[in-house]
């Protein structure tokens, strides 16, 4: 990541400077500023001596202390995240149920069909057909912008709206077909046919039994997929000027700010595995067979 | 039995135990165990096969899995062709675990259900020509070539069975430890697939440990025979030693249960009274002795060890010189 | 009910289930697979009728068929005069379980995995009683100590995967005889038992058998179960039922059930005798009357008492000709 950061074309230096400069001095005082005069080696053991010590270095552009900006924008990521993941989930589960229960039906076709809609359409596309219809024609919701929650939720709630639902299907189309897989194939299995004997009635059957069962996989994809959120929110936040990490990172990498590229990659990797740990625990509510070391 | 082998057993087993945490206190410590297997020892010779009985829930499926070291033993060891499991690397556990195939109780787990049967079996086989082998061992286990497509939710209880005895032998073992392997077959299949089994004993010195609620199938096709309760061993003999005459109380009342194949003589059994004791509370010294007619005193004391019953035997009993023996089943002899 | 059988008007008591030509069929993807052909049969109040057969005979199916858990193709399974085939499935789910309980043969699998077993031996009898959660749970409990299972309280407590395979049978055993129902389907409902726990769990069968009259399909292939409990026998073959007949009926007649026990020993261990067996074992694939002859009566060898405790055990003397001429 941190080479690949310096193999993109551009330079600070020259973003911070203006277009067209030419005094060398300057530009030699500014890159032994920010350490850029050192080989990339010595640059990146520097910059991971400060992260170990908790120091996610300044912006070389706007001069903030890197992590007072994720600070500042995570919370609106974090929301965004998890109402699309909500979304996700709402619009998933009962689709890979219906999916999996009439099975080779219009019905299953149907939702299939959304499913493979939601995967191959882009996000950008999709995010801007949702504001042509619901901000252009209809007038109903504010394009772009984020409102905090706890200042006025109503208004908070209508910006949500739309880059929620963009980023939320995106999420939803693999996860409807993993539901609908993973019931099936439960579906199959030999205590299905245990509690229907018993005469519990086809709705519990399917919602209890067999969807605890299901949900053990789907939860690892939801945890995996929350990496692709992430990634995901950088064109939708672009889109609806969410003012989030996403946008942040889009704007540091306009800007070659690399300290702050960093900055926000390294905060992405350690929200990923902070995830992937609350899958690994959400396993031991789901799955008893799993024991917690 | 025994001296018939010069040679160094292929399995041994020595005070080998299984604990399970069944409840934490608060802080996630492990505040009751329940003692699966306690204090196990075994050997096993090539082309030897070795039965093991007990009631159910007595920990015999527990001491194969440890065995393999599918869980890893909380006292004990095991030694395979001279090689401690315990300490092989991951390679080389790999290669012992080839080489040592189990048939699992649960026939349907063991199996990928998202692939088809002859690919699983397909998977073990080694060099080439393997789906042309696979549809051979198919057939061996009395199923079809054409069954190999197949997935495994598709066939009856029996037929799991036998897929799962295909892929056990399908990277051509030393060792085959069948739990409960047989129990779905009717009688023609059962012995087909007994029949196989031997073939395979008697030509490529495959060993056995057999585990089986069914008597006559051990009787049939065990040369020894150990008899569990509660985790422990507390009988090991020569197979026809051990029916003809049980030395310990409990095998004896193992024995006697057998139902009788013959609608005159409808339950006979000198069963056992008394509740099953759990395996979390054991009561002290013999775990039998709640159930045992012959329990004196002297049996809470320390768990009995195993001492010398003759013809080849050991059983664990501090009475074993006052308990009664003999055949059992003699009242139905009588009149059949 | 016109058609009664010989067995209903002996005990002069209207069956409690009629099934009637049943045809149940898998289809796979390149052909489907006749596993019922033509089933009849009936069944009094307190009765045991056992199914023996070979395996993958269709008995299970059968099973399956009379609580409507496979679909039925043809025919018709009627329970106390209400007809299961082509019910709506909520009227069928109210007496699956209360009135007909079913034991499944795959005591490993048949639980939910990740559900404690005290829920999953609840849930029938809260579905079907109007017991409270706390005396459901009591009753339970009290019905795992009938199958033998000692610390019920703990062991309501844990999951399936945390017992072992007799314990799991013996759970779905005690689920299906919560709720005292008419007619009990076993499928194979001591595989995983050893004979003295076996010997309880029939035992607790009988006594429901004579408390509420709840009558037993039993589908075993362990002869010595069938001698000791059955009232009548069914022999499968190939999805139908080749022979019927009154247990004692058909184990009075030595000749005619015990067709080597006369003229063979007890079986040896020789190794001519496996290969030569093995030989037979492949034979009898390809035989199907003569497999079907053998998969029931092989082993009920009384000859010199060696086999005696043979349930059912191999037979490895068979097929050596003779039971051609049967
Ligand atoms: N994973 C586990 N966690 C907790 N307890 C377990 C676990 N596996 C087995 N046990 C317990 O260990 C004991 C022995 O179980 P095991 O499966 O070895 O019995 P078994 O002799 O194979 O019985 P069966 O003949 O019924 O299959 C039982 O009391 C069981 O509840
Ligand atoms: N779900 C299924 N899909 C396709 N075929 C099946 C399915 N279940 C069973 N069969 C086939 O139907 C036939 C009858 O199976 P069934 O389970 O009724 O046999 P069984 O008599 O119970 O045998 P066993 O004694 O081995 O349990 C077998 O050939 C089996 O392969
Ligand atoms: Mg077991
Ligand atoms: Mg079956």
């Amino acid at each position: 990541m941190f080479s690949l950061v310096h193999l993109v074309p551009g330079d600070p230096v020259d973003v911070l400077m203006g277009e067209g400069h030419s005094d060398t001095v300057v530009e030699a005082a500014l890159r032994a500023k920010y350490g850029l005069d050192q080989p990339i080696v010595v640059q990146y053991f520097t910059w991971l001596g400060n992260i170990l010590t908790g120091d996610f270095g300044s912006s070389l552009y706007t001069k903030e202390p890197i992590l007072k900006m994720i600070a500042d924008r995570f919370p609106a990521t974090l929301l965004l995240a998890f109402a699309s993941a909500i979304v996700a989930i709402v619009i998933s589960i009962p689709a890979g149920i219906i999916a999996a229960l009439y099975r080779g039906t219009l019905l299953d076709f149907g939702a299939m069909g959304v499913a493979l809609f939601g995967i191959s359409v882009p996000n950008f596309w999709f995010g801007i057909l949702l504001i042509l219809f619901f901000s252009q024609m209809l007038c109903l919701l504010p394009s772009m912008g984020h409102v905090a929650v706890f200042s006025d939720p109503w208004a908070a709630i209508q910006h949500l709206f739309m880059p929620a639902l963009t980023l939320g299907t995106a999420m939803a189309a693999n996860l409807t077909r993993l539901v609908g897989a993973e019931m099936i194939e439960q579906l199959s299995q030999d205590y299905v046919r245990t509690v229907r004997a018993k005469g519990v009635p086809e709705r519990v059957v399917v919602g209890l039994h067999v969807l605890k069962n299901a949900m053990i996989p789907t939860v690892t994809i939801i945890g995996l997929q929350f990496g692709g959120l992430l990634e995901g929110a950088m064109l939708t936040e672009t889109i609806f000027a969410w003012p989030g990490i996403g946008k942040l990172a889009v704007t540091a990498v306009y800007e070659r700010d690399y300290a702050l590229i960093r900055g926000v990659v390294l905060f992405a990797a350690i929200v990923y595995v902070f995830v992937s740990l609350l899958v690994d625990i959400s396993y031991r509510f789901l799955d008893p067979r799993v024991k917690l070391k | 039995m025994n001296e018939a082998y010069k040679v160094d057993p292929l399995l041994y087993v020595e005070g080998l135990s299984q604990r399970f945490a069944v409840a934490t206190d608060v802080p996630g410590r492990p505040s009751q165990w329940l003692h699966a297997v306690e204090n196990v020892d075994l050997e096993l010779y090539p082309g030897e096969s070795l039965g093991i009985v007990g009631e159910s829930g007595c920990g015999k499926s527990t001491l194969a899995r440890t065995i393999l070291h599918l869980y890893k033993p909380s006292v004990g060891r095991v030694t395979f062709q001279g090689r401690d499991v315990g300490t092989a690397r991951a390679a080389e556990l790999a290669a012992l675990r080839r080489d040592m195939q189990i048939v699992l109780q649960d026939p349907f787990g063991a199996l990928n259900p998202r692939r088809s049967v002859g690919a699983s079996i397909a998977d073990g086989i080694k060099g080439h020509d393997r789906s042309r082998k696979a549809q051979a061992l198919l057939e061996r286990v009395g199923l079809s070539a054409a069954d190999y497509g197949r997935y495994p939710h598709e066939f009856s209880g029996g037929q799991r069975q036998r897929i799962c005895i295909a892929r056990a032998l399908a990277p051509e073992p030393k060792l085959l430890i069948a739990d409960e392997a047989v129990s779905a077959l009717d009688v023609s299949v059962q012995a087909q697939i007994l029949n196989l089994l031997g073939e395979l004993r008697a030509d490529l010195g495959l060993s056995f440990l057999f585990i089986s609620h069914n008597l006559a199938v051990v009787r049939a096709f065990c040369d020894r025979l150990a008899v569990m309760y509660l985790g422990r061993v507390v009988e090991t003999g020569p197979t026809e030693a051990v029916f003809t005459d049980p030395a310990h109380p409990y095998t004896r009342a193992l024995i006697s249960a057998v139902p009788i194949p013959d609608p005159a003589h409808p339950g006979q059994h000198a069963l056992l009274e008394g509740e099953v004791p759990s395996p979390l509370t054991p009561p002290s010294g013999c775990a039998i002795r709640t159930r045992c007619p012959h329990a004196v005193a002297a049996c809470a004391e320390a768990v009995p060890a195993m001492a010398s019953a003759g013809d080849g035997r050991a059983a664990a009993c501090v009475r074993l010189d006052e308990v009664p023996r003999g055949p059992i089943w003699n009242t139905a002899e009588g009149e059949a | 009910m016109q058609q009664l059988t010989s067995e209903t008007r002996i005990n002069g008591a209207r069956p409690v289930l009629t099934v009637r030509d049943v045809l149940v069929r898998y289809d796979l993807d390149e052909a489907s697979i006749h596993a019922v052909n033509g089933v009849s049969f009936d069944l009094n109040a307190r009765e045991t009728f056992a199914i023996v057969g070979e395996s993958g005979s269709g008995k299970s199916t059968v099973a399956l068929s009379l609580l409507g858990l496979v679909p039925v193709v043809g025919g018709e399974v009627e329970l106390d005069g209400n007809r299961l085939t082509g019910m709506d499935a909520t009227a069928l789910a109210k007496i699956r379980g209360s009135k007909i309980a079913m034991i499944f043969q795959e005591p490993m699998t048949s639980l939910n995995p990740v559900l404690t077993v005290g829920f999953q031996l609840t849930e029938a009898i809260r579905l079907h009683t109007d017991m409270g959660r706390r005396a459901a749970r009591d009753h339970a409990a009290k019905m795992l100590g009938r199958v033998g299972i000692s610390d019920a309280e703990r062991r309501l407590r844990q999951y399936p995967h945390e017992l072992s395979g007799g314990m799991r049978q013996r759970v779905m055993i005690a689920t299906a005889l919560s709720c005292s129902p008419a007619v009990l389907v076993a499928d194979e409902p001591t595989t995983a038992l050893d004979v003295t726990v076996q010997a309880q769990v029939l035992a607790l069968i009988d006594q429901l058998r004579d408390e509420f009259g709840t009558a037993v399909v039993l589908i075993t292939h362990d002869i010595g179960v069938v001698a000791e409990t059955a009232d009548r026998i069914a022999v499968m073959y190939a999805g139908r039922i080749v022979e019927e007949a009154p247990t004692a009926a058909l184990f009075a007649d030595p000749r005619e059930l015990y067709p080597r026990a006369a003229r063979f020993g007890p079986p040896g261990r020789s190794r001519s005798r496996w290969q030569a067996d093995a030989h037979n074992g492949r034979q009898r694939a390809v035989d199907a009357e003569l497999a079907r002859r053998l998969s029931f009566p092989s082993s009920l060898c009384a000859g010199d008492g060696d086999m005696q405790v043979g349930t059912a055990g191999p037979n490895r003397d068979a097929a050596h000709g003779e039971v051609l001429a049967l």
